[in-house]
């Protein structure tokens, strides 16, 4: 891992510590993807430092009020913090305009700040999803600055593994239920075959009425529904 | 890439880094926490000790007490978590004359991440683990990252015996792949006979301590940096004891 | 995961106890970050010797292979079993043969002598022999189980005992390891019979 850091550069040095959560985007799956009426936020919930896992109940998928989730990859307290700061924000918009903020207007928002900080090594890729008053809305945002709107969207070392599964039954015309099951199937495929993805399998449904927890399930106890593997043991 | 790393990369760097001003030491230490029914367990040792082998103190607290029912335990650089520590007393000292009350559990735990990310391009060499009873009287444990990312966890570990300690944790706190099919389990382990909702034992109070000791035991006589004293905090309602076992000083 | 020793994951543990010694470890074979199925990392040695070998797999495939030309053959020439200290110091030769170009492997030995004394030993990749008394740690996972097996291990532990607290110390420093998993198998080897169980693991 150190041997290929570049030297700092003059002038701009940020220190970093070790054993931080910096740069997790190389262990984690979060998708979400926009369908008629609903869009569906899922992730993992592991945490690693390294090989470690630092813990397997992270709660990957943030509030940023009740109608907008952003997803979290990268750092996890660049992701935490500005979250929560684009979350004071928004409800302060509400109560000087007396509307919901747009999801185009908090990942603007979000953007914007990634787009001041460029350069000085924070570490976001997040993909804002939420319901307003034009119906459902995806963006993918990172600390490049890019802000991408677009249908399906998936971010981390698993989501090869992910979009896959997901890219081979997503139509618009899903309904919820079947939006549901396919992101818990794409997001436990990932589990079990990315090191860095684990832990439980949480997917939100977010649509007019707001966001909704539905799925909080623990990899070992979806196993056996998704992978029907006759002899899991090799042969000596 | 693969040929790269197939040299034994210790040489390199080397020459960038002989000229480099080093801002951090890590005193090392190991410091634990856990919750149960009504209780939250936070444990470190009293060892603080150098980038080398030599040990500065054997007698440093890295736990400090915020208010009756929050406590902060922290293991990293110690002039980082003392100053930090410091920044987090007065804190919840001003909140208490402003506001004549007490900061709340969750409040503390927000206020020591935005702590943290404030010094996110220069980060606080600490990494903490701030326990306690919340507003509705739940044990509650937050484990931190250097630069403010935070989460409730059920078990925490951080240090430098935090890999060996977690794990130990998960196996006798949370009593991962213990089900009931199982052999009875390690003999000399007392075990705790009532049980809660789900199965799992309850874990009295005083079987706690003994736990949160055997897991520093444990760290003691396998990580050099760890050692001389475990201090134990207690968090209940009632408020917070203090206890005090030995560990290897070797 | 940039490191060689730990591109294909493992955890591997071995205790001994009271005319009995247990090694297990986890089945997954990883490349990097991905999964790419299960292998066996023990390998039988002789009827009481069990060469548990992690690092890089191909290198472990072939050191086995290297290993079992010498045991077989010295079984040829002389007509006896190797015994684990023998085997020990064979492995620790074998290894530091390749001073200047080591085999990436960390070698786990476990086995019970002619009298059943139990053995145990591990080495470093170039053939630093350690032969404890109590129980070895190897893999990606090493530290991970450190602490519970270092909890867990007692003195003259029975057999069922001594499987139990493998186990546990091996499925505990498992799953906070991120490339290691996917199932794991336990080898209780005493002076009658050599008992193989596999533990249901987190699949992640």
């Amino acid at each position: 891992m150190s041997a290929s850091v570049a030297p700092p550069l003059p002038g701009r040095h940020s220190y970093k510590v070790e054993g931080t959560n910096i740069n997790f985007a190389h262990g984690t799956t979060c998708l979400a993807f926009r369908c008629n009426g609903f869009a569906i936020a899922a992730a993992d919930s592991r945490s690693t430092q390294g090989e470690t896992i630092a813990s397997q109940a992270v709660t990957k998928l943030i509030k940023i009020n009740d109608y907008i989730i952003s997803t979290m990859a990268g750092s996890a307290a660049d992701c935490q913090y500005w979250s929560r700061y684009v979350g004071s924000e928004s409800q302060l918009f509400e109560l000087r305009n007396k509307r919901r903020m747009t999801v185009a207007g908090a990942s603007k928002f979000y953007s914007n700040i990634l787009i001041q900080y460029k350069g000085r090594d924070l570490s976001v890729g997040s993909m804002i999803v939420g319901y307003d008053d034009f119906g459902a809305d995806l963006f993918y945002i990172d600390n490049d600055g890019q802000r991408v709107r677009g249908d399906i969207f998936a971010c981390g070392s698993g989501s090869t593994f992910a979009l896959s599964v997901l890219d081979q039954e997503f139509r618009p015309d899903l309904t919820e239920d079947e939006a549901v099951e396919l992101a818990r199937k794409s997001i436990y495929h990932a589990t079990h075959r990315d090191s860095g993805t684990g832990g439980q399998i949480n997917v939100i449904v977010i649509n007019e009425k707001g966001t909704n927890w539905v799925v909080k399930q623990d990899n070992f106890e979806l196993f056996h529904k998704y992978i029907n593997d006759p002899s899991p043991y090799p042969l000596q | 890439m693969m040929m790269n790393q197939l040299v034994p990369h210790q040489d390199r760097n080397k020459e960038a880094k002989k000229n480099e001003w080093e801002p951090y030491i890590d005193n090392a230490g190991t410091c634990l926490g856990f919750t149960g029914e009504d209780y939250c367990v936070i444990a470190a040792d009293t060892r603080c000790s150098n980038d080398s082998y030599q040990i500065l103190s054997r007698h440093v607290t890295k736990i400090t007490k915020v208010t009756d029912k929050i406590v902060l335990a922290t293991g990293g650089m110690r002039a980082d978590y003392c100053t930090l520590h410091k920044r987090i007393n007065y804190q919840a000292e001003m909140f208490r004359y402003k506001n004549k009350k007490e900061i709340s559990l969750s409040g503390c735990a927000r206020l020591l991440s935005n702590i943290l990310y404030n010094n996110r391009f220069f980060p606080i060499y600490a990494f903490c683990l701030l326990g306690g009873i919340d507003e509705i009287g739940q044990p509650v444990l937050y484990s931190y990252d250097a630069i403010g990312s935070y989460g409730k966890s059920k078990v925490g570990a951080v240090g430098s015996g935090g890999e060996l300690v977690e794990p130990l944790l998960d196996s006798i706190i949370l009593r991962h792949h213990r089900q009931a099919s199982v052999v009875p389990t390690i003999s000399n382990e007392e075990l705790p006979t009532t049980r809660g909702e789900d199965g799992k034992p309850i874990i009295p109070k005083g079987i706690a301590i003994e736990y949160a000791h055997q897991a520093l035991v444990a760290a003691s006589e396998r990580d050099i940096h760890t050692g001389d004293f475990a201090e134990i905090y207690v968090i209940t309602k009632e408020g917070v004891e203090r206890h005090m076992r030995e560990l290897k000083a070797d | 995961m940039s490191n060689i020793m730990n591109h294909n994951g493992a955890a591997m543990l071995a205790m001994m106890g009271k005319e009995c010694v247990t090694i297990g470890s986890d089945l997954t074979f990883n490349t990097g970050m991905q999964h790419q199925g299960r292998v066996f990392k023990v390998f039988p040695v002789t009827d009481k010797i069990l060469l548990g070998l992690t690092g890089l797999f191909s290198d472990c495939q072939t050191f086995y292979q290297n290993v079992m030309y010498e045991v077989k053959l010295l079984q040829l020439k002389e007509g006896r079993e190797i015994q684990p200290q023998h085997f020990g110091v064979l492995v620790a030769h074998m290894l530091y043969e390749k001073r200047f170009g080591p085999y990436f492997i960390e070698p786990l030995i476990a086995g019970l002598d002619e009298d059943n004394k139990p053995y145990i030993a591990n080495t470093d990749t170039i053939g630093c022999l350690t032969e404890p008394d109590d129980f070895l740690v190897c893999g990606t996972a090493a530290e991970k189980i450190l602490g519970p097996a270092e909890s867990f291990w007692e003195e003259d532990l029975e057999a069922e005992e001594l499987f139990e607290a493998t186990a546990q110390a091996l499925l505990a420093g498992i799953d906070r390891d991120s490339s290691s998993g996917w199932g794991s198998v336990v080898y209780t080897l005493t002076p009658q019979k050599m008992v193989t169980r596999f533990l249901r693991n987190r699949q992640d």
